[in-house]
């Protein structure tokens, strides 16, 4: 009897039992990813036929990336800030307020442009610091940080304009938002970039291959990279080229996902919102996270604050009206988990063009606004109930 | 009532964590399982509990003959199966009362009924003999009150069958008596128990039977009258284990960390201090062993030290040529070249969406930066060193570490404080939820630091522990040291005393 057990440890580790399931291309797909696929799919083909052809319109989508730039940068900067478990409801009105200040400054006080934008920048960051100084120092709230933030934004910014419209800006401010890069040109670019992102993968599958054993998943971001450079040359050269809006945006999302996810700040904030209390004993210095980010945001204000600004010309006193509750869907949509330490910018940004898209095509279909509210919220709710129950699911 | 458990197996994405397991356990059995980290214990008693409700493993359950199928947790509550999970979950805000009956609060026309919850609380919290009133919120309480009110909500549900998942990992040996007198006289009643335990010297001690698994699957169930610990061991682990404390034949260098003027006041009770003027000090290759009864202050202490204490102060630490005055933050400690690993791995140490590599390395990131950016590779690299060193078990350095077995987290949680490559290191419970082999490896790990000229600081309630490998043993109670004692000198008997005894000036007197 004594042997029995004893001799089975000959056999010792088994080998790991999942080599068929990471095997193939669509390894990890499950229904779901098919069936959410499908449906965008046939979503696209009904509105675009709902539409005579003008949804998916070179032109059409063109515009759609332009519309859906700024509130992709905002999401960017809210996923960071939930990941840490924290919350902006200031963003739109910080944006609004950046926005005035460029518009006073260069209008009103005639200051050159550049200075303008500068200072323009520099409030949002401040306004960003302010928050973050609030929250890390004196441990309020962001929730209630932010709002106070947003009402006293938004009355700074109604006391000195009067709640009127300032404008218009110089030209040259207007194309940083509404000018084009010639066609070629942004093909060419995309293509660049898509190269640099396909070598990248591939690099960096092959340099950790023998850890992460997930040879498909490069070759999925690979398809990816391709499907989307692809489709972005098709645009590009489609119709007038790549709003700068975009371009603006683009880098601003790439440079906000790589400090995100790759460099110790970012890991500080998974860690930081994923348990705070272990990140402290780990040894990072919790409230400094926590400022960081919101000045993080805060070069967001800035950033959005002046593309608001060149889309419409002046500050308006209706911008930035709800966008921080546009991000903070787009965020959640994305996958961005309010119980912090999980959320992914690309999550974000394919949020942010849900809603756009929804807005874009309501209108096109000539659908009432306060119509397309009720479809938002239900999509919103739609897909934070998918989430979770995919998530439940891949837990056990 | 008679519980089977035929040939059933639970598949996660690239392990197979338990294997074709069958049981079968009788009314007022205690049966323990034992295995080594990651052998499927935990997983399979959370079948049995509905944790992992029926469509999610293969196999039958079945109760008195009859088929069982759970849709959740509360199904099997409702057939008499309740777990008392390796993690608990308590609502620490709440009243003890309010945590007894959760979501089964008496309630007259809609509002919750105080009166009748207070006193049938006091009505099951009499037999399981903790003397403390059900308003008391459960934050208040030690790990061990915890275990007696999660015991005393389980006896409220009509249990048939009680399982444990390693409940007295975080226990001291006089609160881990009450925990078997309990389970004694929940056994005597007909109720089944299930013991998972890594301490195999109160497997033998409480059960029947024991159960022991291997890589997910069964070894064999046998009675515990014709087992030994050593044959347990090897049946755990497939081969004879050759010495549990590795030898030590290490050099004992000159002092390399004090501290003086320790104190601690008490979070609630003012003018109470939970540490009390402690001083000690440590030389290079030295382990020192600190011992105590949970609530002794052993952990404050070492929270004090490291500025994560609330309120926790000392007069002045040196370490190595260095005096230091203030410790605001771990990190600080951090770059002074001591560190802290603390004992409440889920709530204080474990972040859960990290994978296993960015845990590793979450406290060493400066060096794993290159022109800004994190290598991961150089991550990766350090990890697997750790991996390898520790004998890690999991899938691979990417998953994510809430998916790891207990003590396979727990190495993980000292791999990050190693990583750090510090002067001194302070240990509290290091091995809690350790199996035997990978114990075994941690002391080897320990000796290896000290070897290096390390001093480690070593705090731990199981005293076999502490004998076995430390050099010198202080003990304390009630937030003093009340003994220093040379381990190779001392009995168990002595250290005991130290621990427990009621008069604290006459104790602290013969010391050394
Ligand atoms: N949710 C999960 N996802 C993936 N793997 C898991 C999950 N839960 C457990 N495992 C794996 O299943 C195996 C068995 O784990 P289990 O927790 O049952 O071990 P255990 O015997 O309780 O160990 P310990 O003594 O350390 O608590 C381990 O290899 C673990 O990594
Ligand atoms: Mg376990």
């Amino acid at each position: 009897m004594s042997t029995e057990p004893l001799s089975r440890v000959q056999q010792d580790a088994r080998p790991p039992a999942d080599t068929k399931s990471r095997a193939s291309f669509f390894a990890g797909l499950r229904w779901y990813h098919v069936a959410l696929g499908l449906g965008v799919l046939v979503a696209l083909v009904f509105f675009n036929s709902q539409t005579d052809g003008v949804f998916l319109s070179q032109r059409n989508l063109t515009l759609l990336l332009k519309q859906a730039a700024i509130l992709g940068v905002v999401s960017a900067g809210m996923v960071v800030l939930i990941v840490g478990r924290q919350i902006d409801l200031s963003a739109g009105m910080a944006v609004y307020l950046v926005s005035v200040v460029v518009a006073q400054l260069s209008v009103t006080f005639g200051l050159p442009l550049w200075l303008a934008v500068a200072a323009g920048i520099a409030v949002g960051l401040l306004l960003g610091a302010f928050q973050g100084f609030m929250v890390a120092r004196f441990a309020i709230p962001a929730f209630v940080v932010t709002l106070a933030g947003s009402m006293i934004f938004k009355g700074v910014g109604y006391t000195w304009t009067n709640a009127t419209a300032i404008g218009p800006v110089p030209q040259e401010l207007i194309w940083f938002s509404e000018g084009f890069i010639p066609p070629v040109a942004s093909a060419i670019l995309i293509a660049a970039v898509g190269a640099l992102a396909v070598w990248s993968a591939v690099r960096r599958g092959v340099q950790l291959r023998r850890w992460e054993h997930r040879e498909y998943a490069t070759v999925r971001k690979v398809a990816v990279v391709v499907v989307l450079a692809g489709a972005g040359m098709w645009l590009a050269l489609g119709y007038n080229g790549m709003p700068m809006a975009v371009l603006i945006a683009g880098i601003t999302v790439f440079g906000v996902s790589l400090l995100l996810s790759s460099t110790r700040f970012g890991r500080g904030v998974y860690a930081v919102g994923g348990n705070p209390q272990a990140a402290h004993l780990a040894g990072l210095k919790v409230p400094r996270f926590l400022l960081k980010s919101f000045v993080l945001m805060g070069a967001i204000y800035g950033i959005a604050g002046v593309l608001m600004t060149a889309r419409l010309g002046g500050a308006a006193p209706t911008a930035g009206q709800l966008l921080e509750l546009d991000a903070i869907a787009a965020a959640v949509i994305g996958g961005t988990s309010f119980a912090g330490g999980i959320g992914r910018i690309p999550g974000a940004l394919l949020g942010a063009l849900l809603l756009t898209g929804i807005d874009n095509v309501m209108s096109l279909m000539n659908v009432s606004s306060f119509l397309q509210m009720v479809i938002k919220g239900t999509i919103l709710l739609a897909a934070v109930w998918f989430d979770l129950m995919v998530r439940n699911k891949r837990k056990k | 009532m008679m519980l089977h458990m035929d040939d059933i197996s639970v598949e996660f994405p690239g392990v197979l964590a338990v294997d074709r397991v069958s049981l079968e356990v009788k009314p007022g059995e205690v049966r323990s399982v034992v295995g080594e980290n990651g052998a499927g214990k935990s997983t399979l008693m959370k079948v049995l509990a509905g944790v992992y409700p029926h469509g999610e493993y293969t196999g039958v359950i079945r109760l008195d003959g009859q088929e069982q199928r759970f849709s959740g947790v509360a199904d099997a509550e409702a057939s008499g199966i309740v777990m008392i999970p390796q993690e608990m979950n308590m609502v620490d805000d709440r009243s003890i009362a309010e945590n007894l009956f959760l979501n089964r609060v008496p309630s007259k026309r809609g509002l919750v009924d105080e009166k009748e919850m207070f006193s049938l609380a006091e009505q099951y919290l009499a037999p399981v003999g903790i003397d403390v009133s059900p308003t008391m919120l459960v934050g208040e309480l030690g790990t061990a009150q915890k275990q007696m009110v999660a015991i005393a909500s389980a006896l409220s549900k009509r249990v048939k069958v009680l399982i444990l998942d390693e409940p007295t990992a975080t226990l001291s040996g006089h609160e881990s008596e009450l925990l078997f007198e309990q389970i004694a006289r929940v056994s005597s009643q007909g109720i089944a128990c299930l013991y998972i335990s890594h301490r195999l010297e109160e497997v033998l001690r409480i059960s029947d039977t024991v159960t022991v698994l291997r890589d997910g699957e069964l070894v064999d169930t046998e009675p515990s009258s014709g087992l030994s610990e050593r044959r347990i061991v090897e049946m755990m682990i497939g081969r004879k284990m050759e010495s549990f404390f590795p030898p030590r034949e290490v050099e004992i260098g000159e002092p390399v960390f004090s501290a003086s003027g320790v104190t601690v006041p008490h979070p609630m009770v003012p003018e109470l201090n939970v540490v009390e003027d402690v001083s000690f000090s440590v030389r290079r290759g030295e382990i020192l062993g600190v011992f105590g009864l949970v609530g002794a202050g052993r952990t404050e202490l070492a929270t004090a030290l490291v500025g994560h204490a609330e309120g926790g102060r000392f007069d002045e630490i040196r370490i190595r040529d260095e005096r230091v005055t203030r410790i605001e933050h771990p990190g600080e400690a951090f770059a002074h070249g001591f560190g802290y690993l603390p004992e409440d791995r889920k709530s204080m140490a474990v972040v859960p969406n990290l994978d296993v590599a960015r845990s590793i390395s979450m406290s060493s990131l400066a060096r794993l930066v290159r022109r800004g950016l994190l290598d991961r590779k150089r991550e990766y690299e350090l990890a697997e060193e750790y991996q390898e060193h520790f004998r890690i078990k999991t899938r691979d350095l990417s998953q994510e570490i809430i998916n790891l077995s207990g003590g396979n987290q727990q190495k993980v949680m000292l791999a990050r404080l190693m990583a750090l490559d510090l002067d001194v290191l302070i240990l509290d419970e290091p091995t809690q939820g350790v199996d035997v082999g990978a114990k075994a490896e941690i002391y080897r790990i320990l000796n290896e630091a000290a070897g290096q000229g390390k001093a480690v600081i070593l705090i731990s309630s199981d005293l076999p522990e502490v004998m076995g490998m430390a050099d010198r043993v202080l003990v304390m109670r009630r937030g003093r040291v009340t003994g220093e004692f040379s381990a190779a000198e001392a009995t168990s008997q002595q250290i005991l005393e130290a621990a427990t005894l009621n008069a604290p000036t006459e104790m602290s007197q013969d010391v050394d």
